[in-house]
């Protein structure tokens, strides 16, 4: 961290170095005076708006006022920033957000090379001003902290009429109109002021380069170059955990293939847009590697089910099967074992069925988990102590009739045990029964009474219901939230020619503020234990609580598309 | 003809009221104090200080919500160490610390164990039964007791049926709760036992079960009738015995761990007087001659919740509860868990080699580390000089042991208050109180 | 007291000039020290109990290489005859134990064949319960059997007859008194005092002085002298239990690092008369063979360890360690490569030299209940002889009855 304010600091001394005046018009972009023959970029454009919404954003104000932050700020490290912050502004006369809006705001690339001699491979920035009398300046207000450096700072004039700074005689820094560019390697300076002199249209020529009218930042890495420097990429193969094999397995194994990685984000001052290709030969891939794929048609799709309100969900398309047989292949082997310890804990629940003959041919590609925050109407005016959301699960099935029976006779052995050890606590079981939802038979189990009291235990919380609605079963740990699913099933709408999804994500971070709210007890009772006072307390959920409402939804998705892998992300507040 | 042990202490003389008798009522009455407190008691004197401590006082409303999300979140969770944190909490709080010490004295009474009744539900409202009638009437407390849920539990109270009676209830009732081995015969036990038969738990709260209950004659301390439970719990608050056990109690919680003779014998006087009423009792015993006997003073061993607890509040420390709750149970005293229904035996059995090393730890660590809680010293004790610290810390004016630390002092290479700290609060006197 | 204490003498000789420039202590010079450090060494006798939870195979452990039946009921999971480290023509040891087997030769392993008791529960919970409290008919559990005895000897001074259990958070049912609490130690760190004021000479010396002085018997005089032990203890566990400081190799295993931790604090007289560790994982169930093998060979190697290390401190004549499980298993293996609950079983004990060898009769395999070997041996008679020849605590009253002793130890 210091290191990184120190670098900081020092770029921002060093680049309000810059006092020529503007020789001539601006022409070019960033990225495409950066020399040809680039392994990876990073370009910004246009921040300057984005800046300026940050600097007044209620986001911002929530940041400051948030805990980590208040507690960074008084830390050692913090007063030191902020001590180099006002030394600055005094400096440049000028606000830290205007500084940063003027150095950034306009243009900004960085490009890295194959390293030629040296072991490292290497890198240039290049920065284009909107406006060079700015850089002039700053450049001549910071005079007096240069002389201060003594001969840690060798100034010579170029050739080309720019100046050039070299700092311990290792960075060179040189500027010249609204341009400044820094690099370890001043041949690499040279060839960017010489294509900057330029009269002839430069393009970037990296294929790699997805960055568009709509971008705001982008970056890319060309795999396939640093493959042939490496000889290999130090992507693991198999992965340790098994989720992750389930839901990131896939990208894995395509970026170990993969030509390049490419990001673009937008932001707009309520929305940041982000997406990234990694661009791979997926679709020639072979088993097990296929079960993370959706089928190429887009007929069968990850959508999520239309839930209002929903805290979390996700959807995969996955070959379970598939997945599930080729483990070896996809997971390290020191885990293969507990996948022997799930089948024989599930074989407790599943009396006298094997999981890998029995249950998975009956499994569809599609799984849905969603929470929601629940209505608690099993409960009447009771409450736990503590309120989770509910919990759901749509499980697409192959065999519905067979599928369904499994999962019942799952959920039946279930709902016994527990009442087993209910009965040892003494606490109250369950009692299996159903009703009938939009023609759906749902299953689901009650408690003996209705309990009172605001601090019922946790298991209250739970009213485990299933339906099987078509080729779907839906489980939850509450009925009305499995009511809310068969009805997303049904109104499901079948998916259109879309690129084929093999994921989807969404989180709802002023739903949690909600449930964070509404279990505030347990927060502060977590809290206290750990010796603070319960107003300390408060005053942190209250900022938690704000900071998480300044969000919308944020949404993550997985495609195929043409290049190969698209994930999107997008969040806004 | 000596003057009673009950007779009120006398302050006539000039300067005879100060640091140490002041120290002394403070640190008997309270699991813990704040050094601010002493120097409040030390100008309120005696009577105003035990009058207002056998008041009820408003919860302290930053306190409150916290043990309530305490008690919420245990009770939802089923953690039983965020119900003992809730507890402890309100024992540190300057609020009514006495009712609070007073509930932990009849928890060790009638010593029920969480281990086997399983209810944290059951186990609070227990606890908070016991603070109820902290300073009440023993003997309503008694017939309370007897019909307490988790008490029904723990004693087996729904295996006790007309034609089975368990004698579980009734051994502990004349043996530990109210008179003593020795002052019942096997015979009463058996008998008492079919009183309390259909005495019964249902859905967590008492339920006479008629159809269990022995509705014959008994016979219990020679006297004969078709007796029910609290008829029982009658005939032994009738005992001469019982007011003789409950004073053993009370002068051995808070004056003397091996009282003597006649101290008994006037608190139980005391106590038949009043019927059982504790709140006079206590107020006469805490302004006594015996109360502040030099016999008196320092002859009793900290339990690990007063000397843990009044280590932090002493220092100000923002306790962190898991780690001072694990201590707790090392050092032997993990309440909701009492070691059996006799509780814990305390005072010596306090002490061992292991629980002495943990202790001294415990001092270094919480005067020199965070990993107690973070210690927020008072000034009084920041800006006090030895004999000052001495005062606040061990309740001593004494000049031998003030030279006795000194020369301790002078082996310390570096001696800032941390380390005098330290080293006072490693004593063996800070051990007693 | 007027003897010098032991860590006095240790300071001086140090001061003397016996640290190498590396700050350790040479081993000889270590030795020397230890020698003279323990002649003033305390005399109380010392007991180890091993827990082997989860119930352990005896059969596999001490296996019967000549049975037929042993064989035949177990194709799959007995110890072939060629591989078992034979005791005599009649059984041996399972493979994985060679120390077992030197203690054996050296006349100091003891084996008690056919432990058990009468209508054997096979609940690992209920089993070590009946086991712990050596009270096979109660309901419920509240004190152990070291619990009932160690009460009984409490005396004025603190430390006089303490029990320790070590490497678990819980203290353990046999240690449990209805009067005292009994620590649970999870690491040995626990018995270090750091930071503490009082822990060098010059300020404690006043505390020390105070504490030789009174020889009263207020609280005060209580609490200075257990005080004044506990530092001392913490003092000598510090020069002596670092953790390189045993002066045998001790195995790094999960029990070779209690047991490790144990030979250090009887090394510095830390004063429990009981101590108790656990090695967990003995419910074999499926794929026996390999997992059993580990765990035999940790305790086995894990003991020899202790012996030794006993020896270097010339601490053998003062110690007893015992091993004991809830129930033995099955005589015939299971579907799944492993053995069900049984009932009967084997327990050894590491004696002072010369009181080892076979002790009780061997079950029989002729006879056997629902599948179950048969007790020869109640195991309170071995209780018995622990308390009654070992500790010195009449032992009826702590049994609740007469139990014959099986001479494994002096009478």
């Amino acid at each position: 961290m210091r290191r990184v304010l120190r670098l900081s600091a020092s770029i921002l001394l060093l680049v309000g170095l810059v006092v020529f005046p503007a020789l001539r018009a601006k022409g070019h972009d960033a990225i495409d005076v950066c020399p040809p023959g680039a392994i990876a970029g990073i370009e910004l454009r246009g921040l300057a708006p984005a800046i300026t919404a940050l600097e007044h954003s209620e986001l911002r104000s929530a940041i400051e006022s948030s805990p980590a932050f208040r507690k960074w700020r008084d830390s050692a490290d913090g007063r030191k920033a902020a001590g180099g912050v006002t030394l600055i502004e005094s400096q440049l006369e000028d606000s830290a957000w205007s500084i940063l809006r003027n150095l950034f705001g306009d243009q900004v690339a960085v490009a890295i090379y194959p390293p030629a001699s040296s072991a490292k491979p290497e890198g240039v920035m290049v920065a284009r001003l909107a406006d060079a009398a700015t850089l002039a300046s700053y450049v001549e207000k910071l005079q007096p902290l240069i002389d201060l450096a003594g001969n840690r700072v060798q100034r010579s004039e170029r050739k080309d009429g720019g100046v050039e700074l070299v700092i311990d005689n290792r960075m060179t820094l040189a500027y010249r109109g609204c341009w400044y560019v820094a690099s370890e390697n001043r041949g690499l300076i040279d060839t960017v002021f010489s294509r900057i002199d330029s009269e002839a249209e430069l393009k970037s020529k990296t294929p790699h380069r997805l960055f568009d009218a709509t971008s705001s930042a982008g970056a890319w890495i060309d795999l396939a170059a640093i493959r042939k420097l490496m000889g290999t990429l130090p992507v693991p193969q198999k992965l340790d955990n098994p989720l992750a094999s389930l839901l990131f397995g896939g990208l894995a194994r395509s970026i170990k293939d993969a030509d390049a990685v490419s990001a673009t984000v937008a932001i707009s001052d309520r929305q940041l847009d982000a997406k990234v290709t990694v661009a791979s030969p997926i679709r020639s891939q072979e088993a097990p590697f296929t079960a993370y794929l959706a089928p190429a048609d887009g007929s069968r799709n990850a959508s999520l089910p239309p839930v209002a309100g929903l805290l979390a969900g996700v959807t995969v398309y996955r070959d379970f099967g598939d997945w599930y047989r080729g483990r070896e292949q996809l997971v390290e082997e020191r885990v293969l074992p507990e996948f022997d310890k799930f089948e024989t804990g599930l074989s407790t629940f599943l009396i006298g069925r094997d999981f890998g003959a029995d249950v998975l041919p009956l499994l569809g590609r599609r799984v849905s988990l969603l929470a929601a925050p629940q209505t608690f109407e099993h409960l009447g005016a009771a409450r736990p102590g503590v309120q989770l959301p509910a919990f759901g699960v749509v499980l697409e099935l192959d065999h519905p009739e067979e599928g369904a029976d499994l999962i019942r006779l799952f959920f039946q052995t279930l709902v016994a045990v527990t009442n087993l050890e209910a009965g040892k606590q003494g606490r109250q079981p369950w009692i299996l029964t159903s009703q009938v939802h939009r023609d759906v038979t749902l299953s689901y189990a009650r408690y003996l009474e209705t309990p009172s009291g605001d601090s019922l235990p946790i298991v209250f919380n739970f009213q485990p219901s299933s339906a099987l609605v078509g080729k779907y079963f839906v489980l939850s740990s509450s009925r009305e939230f499995c009511q809310r699913l068969i009805d997303a099933v049904l109104d499901w709408p079948s998916p259109k020619a879309s690129p084929p999804r093999n994921l989807s994500l969404t989180f709802d971070p002023a739903v949690a503020a909600k449930l964070l709210n509404d279990n505030a007890a347990a927060l502060h009772a977590n809290n206290v234990l750990q010796g603070q006072s319960i107003q300390q307390s408060e005053e942190q959920l209250t900022l938690l609580v704000n900071w998480l409402k300044q969000f919308r939804p944020l949404d993550w998705k997985t495609e195929l598309g043409e290049r190969g892998f698209d994930m999107s992300f997008s969040l806004g507040w | 003809m000596t003057a009673s042990p009950l007779s009120p202490a006398d302050w006539s003389e000039a300067r005879s009221w100060g640091v140490a008798p002041a120290a002394h009522l403070l640190r008997r009455l309270q699991t813990g104090y704040r050094p601010e407190e002493l120097r409040r008691v030390m100008d309120e004197g005696p009577e105003q200080t035990v009058d207002r401590l056998l008041t009820e006082h408003p919860e302290d409303p930053s306190i409150g919500p916290a043990i309530a999300s305490l008690e919420q979140t245990a009770l939802a969770t089923g953690q039983i160490d965020s119900l003992r944190a809730a507890w402890l909490l309100g024992m540190t709080t300057p609020v009514n610390p006495l009712r609070e010490k007073l509930t932990l004295m009849w928890h060790n009474h009638f010593a029920t164990s969480y281990g086997k009744v399983k209810s944290l539900e059951l186990m609070r409202r227990q606890i908070d039964l016991f603070r109820r009638h902290a300073w009440g009437n023993f003997g309503a407390l008694l017939h309370e007791v007897s019909r307490d849920p988790a008490m029904l539990v723990w004693l087996d109270g729904n295996s006790n049926r007309k034609r089975h009676p368990n004698e579980n209830y009734a051994r502990e009732l004349m043996e530990l709760f109210s008179l003593g081995v020795g002052n019942y015969t096997e015979r009463d036990i058996q008998e008492a036992a079919r009183a309390f038969s259909g005495w019964h738990m249902r859905h967590g709260d008492y339920w006479f079960n008629s159809l269990q209950h022995d509705d014959s004659e008994k016979t219990v301390f020679g006297k004969t009738g078709r007796f029910d439970g609290d008829e029982v719990v009658d005939l032994c608050l009738e005992q001469d015995a019982c007011s003789r056990f409950v004073a053993s109690r009370l002068l051995q919680t808070f004056v003397h761990p091996r009282p003597p003779e006649e101290w008994t014998t006037a608190v139980a006087e005391d106590l038949r007087q009043e019927t059982f009423e504790l709140r006079p009792v206590l107020r006469r015993l805490f302004l006594s001659s015996a109360f502040f006997s030099s016999e008196a003073r320092n002859s009793l061993i900290k339990s690990p919740v007063e000397f843990v607890l009044g280590s932090t509040t002493l220092l100000g420390v923002a306790i962190r509860w898991p780690e001072t709750l694990r201590l707790l149970a090392s050092l032997g005293q993990n309440v909701y868990e009492p070691p059996s229904v006799k509780g814990w035996e305390g005072q010596r059995n306090w002490v061992t080699s292991t629980t002495l090393m943990l202790r001294t730890q415990f001092i270094a660590d919480l005067v020199q580390t965070n990993q107690y809680g973070v210690a927020s010293p008072s000034k009084l004790l920041e800006s006090a000089d030895l004999s000052g610290v001495l005062a606040i810390i061990l309740g001593s004016d004494s000049p031998q042991l003030l030279a006795s630390v000194r020369e301790q002092m002078s082996g310390l290479a570096k001696p800032d208050q941390k380390q005098r700290l330290t080293l006072l609060m490693q004593l063996p006197e800070y051990h007693l109180y | 007291m007027s003897r010098i204490s032991r860590r006095q003498l240790l300071t001086g000789l140090g001061a003397a000039g016996c640290i190498s420039f590396s700050g350790q202590i040479p081993g000889l010079w270590r030795r020397a020290m230890l020698d003279a450090a323990e002649s003033g060494k305390s005399a109380e006798r010392i007991l180890v109990l091993v827990q082997l939870a989860g119930g352990n195979d005896g059969l596999n452990t001490l296996v019967p290489f000549t049975n037929d039946v042993y064989y035949r009921e177990r194709p799959a999971v007995a110890i072939a005859r060629d591989r078992v480290l034979k005791l005599n023509d009649r059984c041996g040891l399972h493979p994985a134990m060679g120390e077992f087997r030197r203690l054996y030769d050296e006349g100091r392993l003891a084996i008690v064949e056919g432990v058990g008791y009468p209508q054997p529960d096979r609940s690992h919970f209920r089993s070590m319960d009946i086991w712990q409290s050596a009270h096979p008919s109660a309901t419920d559990f509240r004190d152990g059997w070291i619990g009932r005895s160690l009460d009984r000897e409490f005396q004025r001074d603190a430390g006089s007859s303490e029990s320790l259990a070590l490497g678990t958070d819980r203290t353990p049912l046999s240690l449990l008194s209805q009067t005292r609490a009994v620590p649970a130690i999870e690491d040995f760190q626990q018995y270090r005092i750091t930071g503490a004021a009082l822990a060098s000479g010059s300020t404690r010396r006043p505390l020390e002085k105070l504490a030789a002085e009174s020889s009263g018997t207020s609280e005060l005089d209580f609490i200075r002298r257990g005080l004044i032990g506990a530092l001392e203890t913490a003092d000598r566990l510090g020069q002596l239990g670092d953790r390189n400081s045993s002066l045998e190799a001790f195995p790094a295993t999960g029990m070779g690092r209690k047991l490790q931790t144990v030979a250090g604090l009887i090394a510095a007289d830390f004063p429990a008369r009981v101590y108790f560790v656990s090695l967990d994982g003995f419910d074999t169930h499926a794929q026996q063979l390999a997992g059993h093998q580990a765990l035999l060979a940790e305790l086995s190697d894990a003991v020899g360890a202790f012996a030794k290390e006993l020896d270097a401190h010339r601490r053998s004549d003062q110690v007893v360690l015992l091993t004991f499980s809830e129930f033995g298993r099955r005589v015939a293996e299971n579907g799944s490569l492993g053995t069900d609950h049984g009932a009967a079983s084997v327990l050894f004990a590491l004696t002072p030299p010369g009181h080892g060898g076979f002790h009780g009769t061997p079950p029989s395999f002729d006879k056997l209940d629902d599948g179950d070997l048969i007790h020869t041996v109640d195991f309170r008679s071995v209780y018995a002889t622990v308390l009654d020849r070992w500790l010195g605590i009449p032992s009826r009253e702590i049994l609740a009855g007469e139990f014959a002793p099986v001479p494994f130890l002096p009478g």
